[in-house]
This record gives C-alpha cells, sequence and structure tokens, in this order.
C-alpha cells in the first residue's frame, strides 16, 4: 500500500525566513526544522507518497539525483516525533 | 472614613514622588524622609508612549517600633516591615504586577533595548553576560540611546522596554565616569554580596525615552571563549538559531508556550539576527553599528 506521510493536527508551525519552529501543542515540545526540513514537513499533505517526495525535493533544489536516502531520514525522525502520521 | 481622612490631611508628608510605570500613574510619599533614599528605588522618570489607564498612591508610614513601616496602597493597609529594603522590594513587586494589567498576552523578553540612529536593537543574553555595561556605554556614545536594560514586552514584531532603573555594578559605573557625579546618592542593591546601583539615566542628564516599535537587529551576546580573546566579533546568526537563544531568555505569558513561539518567531523573522562575542563595550557597540550601516 502507499505510504501518504501526513502531518498531525496537534502541531502549531511558525515559518522563519530559514525553515519552521514547530511546536506539538500537548507534548509541550519544540523542533527547529532547516529548510529542506520544512519543505519536506510541507510536503506531508497526505496527497504526496513518500516515494514523490524525494522526487518534489529534487526539482525543488534542481538536483541531480532525488535524495531518497536524506528524505528516508527525516521522515522517519518527523514520525518518531509523532509530527507526521 | 472620616478618621481616616483626618488622619491623612494631618500626616506630615516628607516624601512625594509622582512617575509612571506602564499603565499606572504612581504617587510615592512617606512621612520619614530616612525611608525616602530606599523609595527612590522605584522611582525612574522615562517617557514613554504608553496610556496611563489607572493611578496607585502609595504612603508609607511610620508605625510602632515593632511593626516598622506601614505600607497603604489607595488608603488601604496591605503590609508592614521593618527593613527599608524590604519594604522596596514588596512594592516593587505589586507595583510591576499591577502596572502590567492589560500587557497579559504580551511576552517579557529579558533584553536592552538600545536605539542607534533610529534603529531598535535588542540585546539578548543570559543574567550577568554584560547587557547593562552594553547599556552604559551606549549611553555616552554618539548616535546611541538607550531604553531600557533588562526587560522588553513584546506582541506581534513590536517591543516597548520595561521602565525599570538600570541595575549597574560597580565595573558598568566605569563607562559613565563622568556622568555619575555621585554614585553614593544612588539607591543601591546588594546583589551576589556586592552593590548594584539603579540609575534612573535622565536623572543623571540623559534622554531617557522609551517608545512601542519595531526591532530592526537582535543580537545575542556572549563571553568570548577563550574568555581571554577580547576583540569582539558579530557574526549573522539563522533565525531559527535565534528562536532558540531567545527561548531561554522569555517569559511566556500566562505560561503559553505556543503563544510564546509564535511571538519568538515572528520576531526573528522581522529582524536581523546576529550573535556576538564581547570584546570592550566599545568594541562590542563598534561591532553592532557595522551590522546597522
Amino acid at each position: 500500500m502507499p505510504d501518504y506521510p501526513k502531518r498531525l493536527r496537534d502541531i502549531e508551525i511558525n515559518d522563519v525566513a530559514d525553515g519552521y519552529i514547530v511546536y506539538q501543542v500537548e507534548k509541550d515540545r519544540v523542533h527547529y526544522l532547516n529548510h529542506t526540513g520544512a519543505l519536506i514537513l510541507e510536503l506531508c499533505s497526505g496527497t504526496n507518497t513518500a516515494e514523490d517526495i524525494p522526487k518534489l525535493i529534487q526539482q525543488a533544489y534542481d538536483l541531480s539525483a532525488p535524495p531518497i536516502a536524506e528524505v528516508r531520514e527525516c521522515l522517519d525522525k518527523l514520525r518518531t516525533e509523532q509530527i507526521v502520521e | 472614613m472620616p478618621g481616616q481622612a483626618a488622619h491623612r490631611t494631618n500626616r506630615r508628608i516628607e516624601y512625594e514622588r509622582c512617575f509612571q510605570v506602564l499603565s499606572r500613574k504612581v504617587v510615592l510619599r512617606a512621612d520619614c524622609a530616612r525611608i525616602g533614599f530606599h523609595l527612590d528605588y522605584l522611582v525612574q522618570r522615562a517617557t514613554s508612549d504608553w496610556p496611563s489607564l489607572r493611578s496607585l498612591e502609595i504612603d508609607v508610614r511610620t508605625g510602632t517600633k515593632e511593626e516598622g513601616y506601614r505600607v497603604h496602597y489607595d488608603g488601604q493597609m496591605q503590609f508592614a516591615h521593618r527593613e527599608p529594603s524590604a519594604i522596596v522590594y514588596l512594592i516593587f513587586a505589586d507595583l510591576y504586577r499591577a502596572a502590567s494589567e492589560g500587557l497579559e498576552d504580551q511576552v517579557q523578553l529579558h533584553a536592552a533595548s538600545l536605539v542607534f540612529r533610529d534603529r531598535r536593537v535588542l540585546a539578548v543574553g543570559q543574567s550577568g553576560v554584560g547587557k547593562t555595561t552594553i547599556a552604559m556605554a551606549a549611553l555616552v556614545r554618539d548616535g546611541w540611546r538607550v531604553e531600557g536594560d533588562n526587560q522588553v514586552f513584546l506582541k506581534n514584531s513590536v517591543v516597548m522596554a520595561c521602565p525599570r532603573r538600570f541595575h549597574i555594578k560597580e565595573e558598568g559605573l566605569d563607562m559613565v565616569p563622568n556622568a555619575i557625579p555621585d554614585v553614593t546618592a544612588l539607591p543601591q542593591l546588594i546583589g551576589d554580596g556586592r552593590p548594584i546601583y539603579a540609575l534612573d539615566p535622565s536623572g543623571a542628564g540623559f534622554d531617557w525615552q522609551i517608545s512601542q516599535g519595531p526591532v530592526d537587529a537582535l543580537v545575542h551576546l556572549e563571553r568570548p571563549t577563550p574568555p581571554s580573546v577580547a576583540n569582539a566579533s558579530i557574526e549573522t546568526c539563522s533565525k531559527i538559531n535565534m528562536v532558540q537563544l531567545l527561548t531561554f531568555h522569555a517569559n511566556p505569558a500566562l505560561g503559553d508556550r505556543k503563544h510564546c513561539f509564535q511571538q519568538l518567531s515572528m520576531l526573528a523573522d522581522s529582524a536581523a539576527c546576529f550573535r556576538l562575542s564581547l570584546g570592550s563595550p566599545i568594541q562590542s557597540l563598534v561591532a553592532i553599528e557595522s551590522t546597522l550601516q
């Protein structure tokens, strides 16, 4: 079954010029995402598959290859921290 | 009560000061000149554009030998204490709590608020890092004026310095050797066993204006490592990093951390962000100036 990562509702996103400050209200925890992390989180809309996201990042940053391992690592972290489901 | 009124009108007033603290117009009176020296700690003459909403009369009366001084707010007895410094601390806490009425949704940020050629700089840093020392150096340097040495109220990227006398350690007095002719005339506190002088810049002849406005630069003050390196150096800091740093120096309004992060993020996003490795106060100011050219 395709994996559609999706941001959880219980998070407050504050965007700054170089990333996101993500606050988890119930857990009272804060996470600082750089520009790439913020973009990955943005792409976790529930409509993009986990396989699509590296390709979209590749297009966004005009990379020679999709950053599959980096995106997977970031998604794992976001899921571990329960920012993404 | 008629008796009370008669008592108040017949009482001799040896000390009286009128001033504004945020939303409160304060009248501070005492029937004993001796405690006036201590009460001066509370008095400041910053001019601000904050509307004065309510008045507060604080009356310090000499009581019996056992009770010491009796403190009344708006004619109502509040507490008594024999120690003048305790009286001042207690009044200070009550006064600033009352004066902060209407500011409950503002984040309090520990920062010195400095203005260089109409551009506001917030110097943020841990207690004792040198916020007041930088503020004192700015006080006497061309192009600068100082709004506060310790705290600002923040909402929607607009700040306003808290009007409180500057707390100067002895080494800070060296910054303005000629500006304060008689240090012993300043009210004092004891911090870490050393005297801290409470300076009202307007009393020392400086222009002390506080206004609400946006922030042009956020500067995180840091002690150099190793400490022997004395040259100030300043570098750009990411917005994310600045928000991380600011969280250590902010008191969330009503414990609302969500609101706090939102406000700190907005602030960092609206200002240029820097980390300053401190050198001498003048060097440090020159480094800040270089970012504002």
